[in-house]
């Protein structure tokens, strides 16, 4: 049986801007915490995305996704990878995503405060894909992506 | 075309504060500058500059409604000291005053349109 995660530590390729006593401060990691049953109406609408831009994938020729994870380990940003090639709307999973993080205290900046929207809003681009694609393939499609086997370049198109 | 700054999303402590519209003054912290005349006598007179740091701080002013979240941010702010961070955005705008205490003994109006007046002050904008 699979072990059950329940937080993942992202450290972030920029430091995010936030309030601390004071003062501006950066902070250089996330702690991101597995959502709660009540967290669900989230939860769903980002498999959903995830599962839509499968779907579109397995459609497409494997030339599109020849780029992303072939036998190494999927990582974050080859989930949100997959998302975008898919055309699916990265933008509204993002917004989503930042719903479901900062309303339920699920994620903290440098072990002490709370995310919230203001921070988020610093995050960078480039952190912010990684880690949605990071929190997707830890907790919302890890068990989807351990039963459909995921191997991009052994899949068959006609 | 030039829009004027109106709108602008407050944010203290990470939190983001809805407050009365049009409420929000503040100063950026450059302190007050004094000029005075002396003179060598004859009518010539040499500007003496000089700059008051006493009030080299931002102080910032809004108003909120009188409601029981903002009577109990208020009250969070009050007790955090001078350990509050401030930041103003709007659109490429944005302002921020590190440790900021609510100096005001505020008031709390009650009242059907009543608003709770708050004045911080802290280090110069930046």
């Amino acid at each position: 049986m699979a072990k059950v995660v329940k937080e993942f530590e992202y450290k972030l390729i920029e430091p995010v801007k936030y309030h601390k006593q004071g003062q501006e401060a950066l902070g250089y990691k996330m702690t991101l915490k597995a959502p709660s049953p009540a967290n669900r109406k989230h939860i769903l609408k980002l498999k959903q995305h995830f599962i839509e831009a499968m779907q579109i994938i397995s459609d497409k020729p494997r030339k599109a996704t020849d780029n992303i994870a072939s036998e190494r380990e999927l990582k974050g940003s080859d989930i949100t990878n997959m998302l975008l090639i898919a055309g699916v709307d990265v933008n509204e999973a993002i917004d989503i995503f930042k719903e479901l993080i900062c309303s339920s205290n699920l994620a903290h900046v440098d072990d002490s405060q709370a995310l919230t929207p203001f921070i988020f809003d610093n995050i960078s681009i480039e952190d912010l894909e990684n880690i949605l694609g990071e929190y997707l393939k830890v907790f919302i499609v890890s068990s989807w992506l351990e039963k459909s086997n995921t191997d991009l370049n052994g899949s068959s198109h006609n | 075309m030039s829009i004027s700054l109106a709108n602008p999303t407050l944010t203290i402590n990470n939190i983001a504060v809805y407050y009365m519209p049009n409420s929000i003054v503040y100063t950026e912290g450059y302190g007050e500058y004094n000029q005075r005349a002396q003179t060598s006598g004859n009518g010539a007179v040499d500007i003496v500059f000089s700059q008051n740091v006493e009030t080299k701080m931002s102080n910032f002013k809004f108003d909120v409604a009188n409601t029981l979240e903002n009577i109990d941010l208020a009250k969070n702010w009050k007790k955090n000291l001078n350990q509050n961070t401030i930041t103003i955005i709007d659109n490429s705008y944005s302002r921020t005053i590190t440790s900021a205490a609510l100096i005001s003994d505020f008031e709390v109006n009650l009242g059907s349109e009543g608003v709770i007046s708050l004045e911080f002050r802290g280090n110069s904008a930046v």
